[in-house]
C-alpha cells in the first residue's frame, strides 16, 4: 500500500511538472559563415534557466515554467542578441540566431576579477581587456611587446609591473601573477615570469587586473594580475600558416654599428583547430630565429602547444592544456661602454643560457545550471630547467611547481554569488645557483558577491594562506578585500575597492648563493613576505560598444619589500627593507568614430620609498608619467592602418649606474594589414622615429626594424 | 575612392603627428650630446675626450690568480656607498697581469661640467674574490702618506693627466669606509 503511495505520488509529480512547463530550444550560428557556435550561452534572463550549444550549435532549455521572458544569447567575439518570449504550458519553443562578429567589446565579459564570468563593469577593481584581434593587429612575436603599448603595464627588460607595482630585480620574483587559462606561471626557482610559454596565435583575449588580487589569487598577485585566455575552436577545423621575417635597421649612429650586415629574424608558425563530436581543440608548433641587434643577442626558440576540450555531458567538460618550448640565447648582461652600446666586453661575447620549460594542465569545470552552482578543479605542473654558460662560471637550476585548485560557486539567485574553494601547490627545486629545496603552500578563500539593487553590487571576501619552506620554516596570511559598484546610469558605474596583498619570495631570493661579475650574494633563508594594502575608487562610462571612458584613482602601501642589498662587507642578500607608497591616477579613453579607432591612456604615478622618513626617495626604475596611443584607421572592411605611440617619463632613480645619462621613452612603431579572402599580408616598423633609451642601465633598446607578415588560413 | 579620401586623412594626421613630435633620437653617442646632428666621427683618445690617464706602477708580489683588474673613480670620500664607482670604473686589460707598470685612461662621459674627484683608486680581483673595499690594492696618493687619497679635477671635455698610481701588493692602503667591518 505505502508502495503504491510513493508511485502515485511520483506520477503525480510528473504530470504536475509536465503540465506546467515547457522548452525552448533552437540553433546558433556565425551570420556570415552559418557555421554552428558551439558553447554560445543561452540563459533566461533573471532566472536559473540557461544551457550552452552544443557542437552543432544546438541549445536546449527543460522544464521552464510558463511565462514571459527574455531570451539572451551570447558567446564572446559575436554581439550578444536578446528576443522577448512567451512561454505557454507544454509549449515548445524554437529560436534560431545568426550572430555577428562583435567588432568593438566595450563591455566584455571577464572571468579574473571574481574568478566567475562577470561584466567588466560589475568588477570593483580595474580591468583591462585586450581582444586577440588587437594582439594579431600588433604583428608582434613577443608577448611582452604587446604589453608595452598596454595602458599602465610597464615592461622592465622583461619584468612586468603594473602601475609600477615593480621596479627591476634582474628576473627573480614577480608581484604580478601570469596565469594561463587561470593556471599560474609562476616556475618554483626563480618566480619570474616565462612569457614565452604560449604562442601568440593561440591567445582568445588577455585579462589585466589593476590591484592587489592577494585576496583571491595569493602570494604574487600584490600587484595584480595578468590572465592569457585561450582560444576554443568554433569551426569543424582550422589550419593557419604564419610566415613572418624582418631585419633590423642600422643604428643611426655609425660608431654604433658592430656589423655591416643587417640583423634578420623570423618565425613560422602552425596552428591547427579541430571540433570532433564531444572533442574540440587547438595545436600549434611555432620556431623563431633572430639574429640579434646587439651581439651577444641572437635567439633560438621553438614552441609546441596543444589544448583540448572534451564535453562529458551537457554540464561537465574537461580542459587539457599543455605548452612546451625550448629557447637558446645569447645574454647580454651590459654594454662594453657607451662608445658601444650594442656590443658586450669581449670576456662576456659568449655567455649564453638555455631553457626548456612547460606547463600542463587539467581542468575539470562542472556547471550545473538548474541547480544553481558551479564547480572545477585545476591540476597543473609547470616545469623549468634552465643552464647558463658564463665567463665567470656555469649556472643551472631545475624546477618544478604543482598545484591543485578546488573552486566551488553557488548562486542561490540570480543577485548573489558566492564562492569557495582552496588553492594549494608544491614546489621543489634543484639548483647550482640556489641548492635543494622544496617548499608548499595551502589556502583557503572565500568571497560573497550580493547585487544589492540593480545599481549597487558589493563583493566582500578574504583567502588564508599557509606555507612552508624548509630551512626558513612556515608562515601564514590572511588577506581581506572589499568593493562595491554603484551603476550610476546605464552607461555610468562608480567601483571603490580594498584590500591587503602579500608576497612569499622566491626560492631565487632565498636561496641564490653565487658569485657574478664580482658580486657576492648570498642566501637569507629568513626572508619574510612583503605584505601591502591596496586602495581604488574609479569611473567608467560606456556609450554603447563605441565609446568609453575609464578614470582611476589608487594607492597602494607596500611594507617589508624585497630588495637586494649589500652588508658592510658589500655581500649581497635579498633583504626584507623598504616601505613604499605608490599612489596614483589612470585615465583610460576608447573610441570609434566612422572608420577610426582610438585608444589613449595615461598613467600618472607617484612612488616613493619612506623606509627613512627623513630622507624620502623615489622607488628605482619607476616613470612617474606613461602615456600609450593608439590610432587605427579601417579603410577596408577589417583591414587596418595604424599607429602605436607610447611615452614613458625618465627613471627618477636607478640602482646601479646613477650617473649615466637616463631619457625617456617615446617609441612610435607602424602597421598595417591588408586582408585577402583567406591571406592577410601585414606590415609593421617598429620604433619608427629610430629612439635610442634603455629599460635598465646599459642595455639599449632595439633600434627601427621592419616586419613583413602572411597569414594564410588554410582551412 | 571614398575609401582613399580616408587613408589621405589618416595619412596626413600621422604625418601632422610625426611633425608635431621634435624630431627626438634620445640617447647618442657620448660626444653628440646636445647636439642636435649625429656626430658620425669615430673618437680616439686624447685631448678632447673627459677622463683621468695615467701610469699605474706595481710594487711588491702579484697575486698568484689575478681575474680582473680596473681603475675606478669616486667623487666622495670615505666611501658611504662603494657602488657609486661603478659609474666611474674601466676594466683593464689582462695583459697588465704581473707586470711592472702600465699605463690606463678612465674614460669620462660629462663633456659640459667640470668633475671632481675624492678618490681614484686601482682595484684587483683574484678568483673566489668580490666586489668590496679590499679589492683596491692602490690609489692615486700623496708621496708622504699613501692611504690619503689626492682629489682629481677634470675640466670639462678635456682629461686630467698624470694621475700616476702605486700599487703595492704587500702594503695595500686603508681605505676608510664606514660601517665596514675591517
Amino acid at each position: 500500500m505505502r508502495r503504491a503511495s510513493v508511485v502515485a505520488l511520483i506520477f503525480i509529480l510528473w504530470l504536475t511538472s509536465g503540465a506546467y512547463s515547457g522548452v525552448i530550444k533552437g540553433k546558433v550560428t556565425d551570420k556570415e559563415t552559418g557555421e554552428p557556435l558551439m558553447g554560445a550561452n543561452v540563459i533566461l534572463d533573471g532566472t536559473t534557466y540557461g544551457s550552452s550549444c552544443d557542437l552543432e550549435g544546438n541549445y536546449y532549455i527543460f522544464g521552464v515554467p510558463a511565462g514571459s521572458y527574455r531570451l539572451r544569447i551570447s558567446i564572446v567575439g559575436y554581439k550578444s542578441e536578446e528576443r522577448s518570449i512567451a512561454l505557454g504550458d507544454n509549449d515548445t519553443l524554437i529560436y534560431n540566431f545568426r550572430l555577428s562578429e562583435q567588432a568593438i567589446r566595450a563591455k566584455p565579459i571577464v572571468v579574473t576579477a571574481s574568478k566567475f564570468e562577470q561584466n567588466i563593469q560589475d568588477s570593483p577593481t580595474t580591468v583591462t581587456y585586450i581582444p586577440g584581434d588587437d594582439i594579431l593587429k600588433k604583428n608582434v612575436t613577443d608577448l611582452r611587446d604587446v604589453l608595452r603599448t598596454t595602458g599602465g603595464v610597464n615592461i622592465t627588460e622583461g619584468q612586468l609591473s603594473i602601475r609600477n607595482s615593480s621596479g627591476y630585480t634582474r628576473g627573480v620574483g614577480t608581484r604580478v601573477l601570469f596565469m594561463i587559462d587561470g593556471v599560474p606561471m609562476i616556475p618554483g626557482d626563480t618566480g619570474e615570469i616565462k612569457w614565452d610559454i604560449i604562442p601568440l596565435n593561440d591567445i582568445d583575449h588577455i585579462e589585466i587586473l589593476k590591484g592587489s588580487s592577494s585576496a583571491l589569487y595569493g602570494s604574487n598577485a600584490i600587484g595584480g594580475v595578468v590572465n592569457i585566455i585561450t582560444k576554443r575552436t568554433r569551426k569543424k577545423q582550422e589550419l593557419r600558416l604564419k610566415l613572418s621575417g624582418g631585419f633590423y635597421d642600422k643604428p643611426l649612429y655609425k660608431e654604433w654599428q658592430w656589423t655591416d650586415d643587417y640583423q634578420k629574424y623570423g618565425d613560422v608558425s602552425l596552428n591547427y583547430g579541430f571540433n570532433y563530436d564531444k572533442l574540440s581543440g587547438r595545436a600549434t608548433i611555432s620556431g623563431l630565429y633572430n639574429e640579434g641587434y646587439r651581439i651577444p643577442g641572437d635567439d633560438e626558440l621553438e614552441k609546441i602547444f596543444l589544448s583540448a576540450n572534451y564535453r562529458l555531458s551537457d554540464e561537465n567538460n574537461l580542459d587539457f592544456l599543455t605548452s612546451w618550448s625550448y629557447e637558446d640565447w645569447g645574454i647580454f648582461t651590459m654594454w662594453e661602454s657607451a662608445e658601444h652600446p650594442y656590443e658586450v666586453k669581449p670576456s662576456e661575447i659568449n655567455n649564453r643560457t638555455n631553457s626548456t620549460k612547460g606547463i600542463t594542465s587539467l581542468r575539470l569545470n562542472s556547471r550545473h545550471l538548474n541547480e544553481n552552482y558551479f564547480w572545477s578543479a585545476k591540476l597543473y605542473n609547470m616545469y623549468g630547467n634552465w643552464y647558463s654558460e658564463l665567463a665567470d662560471g656555469n649556472m643551472w637550476s631545475r624546477s618544478n611547481r604543482m598545484g591543485l585548485e578546488l573552486q566551488f560557486n553557488y548562486k542561490p539567485h540570480s543577485n548573489h554569488t558566492l564562492s569557495i574553494g582552496t588553492d594549494n601547490f608544491y614546489s621543489d627545486i634543484k639548483s647550482q645557483t640556489f641548492g635543494k629545496h622544496f617548499g608548499w603552500s595551502t589556502s583557503f578563500y572565500a568571497q560573497d558577491e550580493f547585487k544589492l539593487s540593480e545599481k549597487l553590487v558589493t563583493n566582500v571576501g578574504a583567502r588564508f594562506d599557509y606555507f612552508y619552506v624548509d630551512e626558513s620554516g612556515s608562515d601564514w596570511q590572511i588577506s581581506p578585500k572589499a568593493g562595491v559598484v554603484y551603476h550610476i546610469t546605464e552607461n555610468i558605474a562608480a567601483r571603490a575597492s580594498g584590500g591587503t596583498g602579500f608576497r612569499i619570495p622566491s626560492m631565487a631570493e632565498m636561496f641564490t648563493d653565487m658569485y657574478q661579475s664580482g658580486l657576492r650574494v648570498e642566501p637569507n633563508p629568513s626572508l619574510g613576505p612583503e605584505k601591502s594594502i591596496s586602495t581604488e575608487v574609479g569611473l567608467n562610462y560606456s556609450y554603447g560598444k563605441k565609446h568609453s571612458i575609464d578614470a582611476a584613482f589608487f594607492a597602494n602601501y607596500y611594507k617589508d619589500m624585497i630588495e637586494p642589498k649589500p652588508d658592510s662587507m658589500y655581500i649581497f642578500r635579498f633583504v626584507n627593507l623598504s616601505t613604499a607608497r605608490i599612489m596614483g591616477a589612470e585615465l583610460g579613453v576608447r573610441t570609434n568614430i566612422w572608420r577610426f579607432t582610438g585608444n589613449v591612456n595615461y598613467v600618472y604615478t607617484d612612488a616613493k620609498d619612506y623606509t627613512n622618513p627623513d630622507s624620502v626617495v623615489w622607488l628605482s626604475y619607476r616613470p612617474e608619467h606613461q602615456l600609450t596611443l593608439s590610432l587605427d584607421f579601417n579603410y577596408y572592411r577589417n583591414n587596418t592602418i595604424g599607429i602605436d605611440y607610447r611615452y614613458s617619463s625618465r627613471y627618477k632613480k636607478v640602482e646601479y649606474y646613477t650617473e649615466d645619462r637616463r631619457v625617456p621613452a617615446k617609441i612610435l612603431d607602424a602597421r598595417a594589414n591588408y586582408r585577402f579572402k583567406r591571406l592577410t599580408l601585414s606590415g609593421k616598423i617598429a620604433n619608427m622615429l629610430q629612439y635610442y633609451y634603455c629599460e635598465i642601465e646599459r642595455n639599449m633598446r632595439p633600434p627601427r626594424s621592419f616586419t613583413i607578415s602572411l597569414v594564410y588560413d588554410i582551412l | 575612392m571614398r575609401n582613399l579620401w580616408w587613408l589621405t586623412i589618416f595619412l596626413v594626421l600621422c604625418a601632422l603627428f610625426f611633425v608635431s613630435c621634435e624630431i627626438d633620437h634620445g640617447l647618442g653617442p657620448v660626444r653628440s650630446v646636445g647636439r642636435s646632428n649625429p656626430d658620425t666621427t669615430i673618437y680616439e683618445p686624447g685631448d678632447t675626450i673627459p677622463g683621468i690617464q695615467g701610469k699605474i706602477y706595481f710594487r711588491g708580489e702579484w697575486p698568484e690568480n689575478p681575474r680582473q683588474a680596473f681603475v675606478a673613480a669616486s667623487p666622495e670620500y670615505p666611501l658611504t656607498n662603494l657602488l657609486i664607482i661603478l659609474n666611474y670604473y674601466t676594466e683593464l686589460d689582462s695583459g697588465i697581469f704581473f707586470a711592472d707598470s702600465c699605463e690606463y685612461f678612465l674614460r669620462l662621459s660629462n663633456y659640459d661640467e667640470d668633475e671632481e674627484f675624492a678618490i681614484v683608486g686601482f682595484g684587483l680581483l683574484c678568483e673566489g674574490e668580490w666586489y668590496g673595499p679590499n679589492m683596491v690594492k692602490g690609489i692615486y696618493a700623496s708621496s708622504e702618506d699613501p692611504n690619503e687619497p689626492l682629489p682629481v679635477y677634470v675640466p670639462a671635455g678635456r682629461p686630467a693627466k698624470g694621475v700616476d698610481i702605486i700599487v703595492d701588493f704587500d702594503n695595500p692602503p686603508i681605505l676608510q669606509v664606514p660601517g665596514l667591518v675591517q
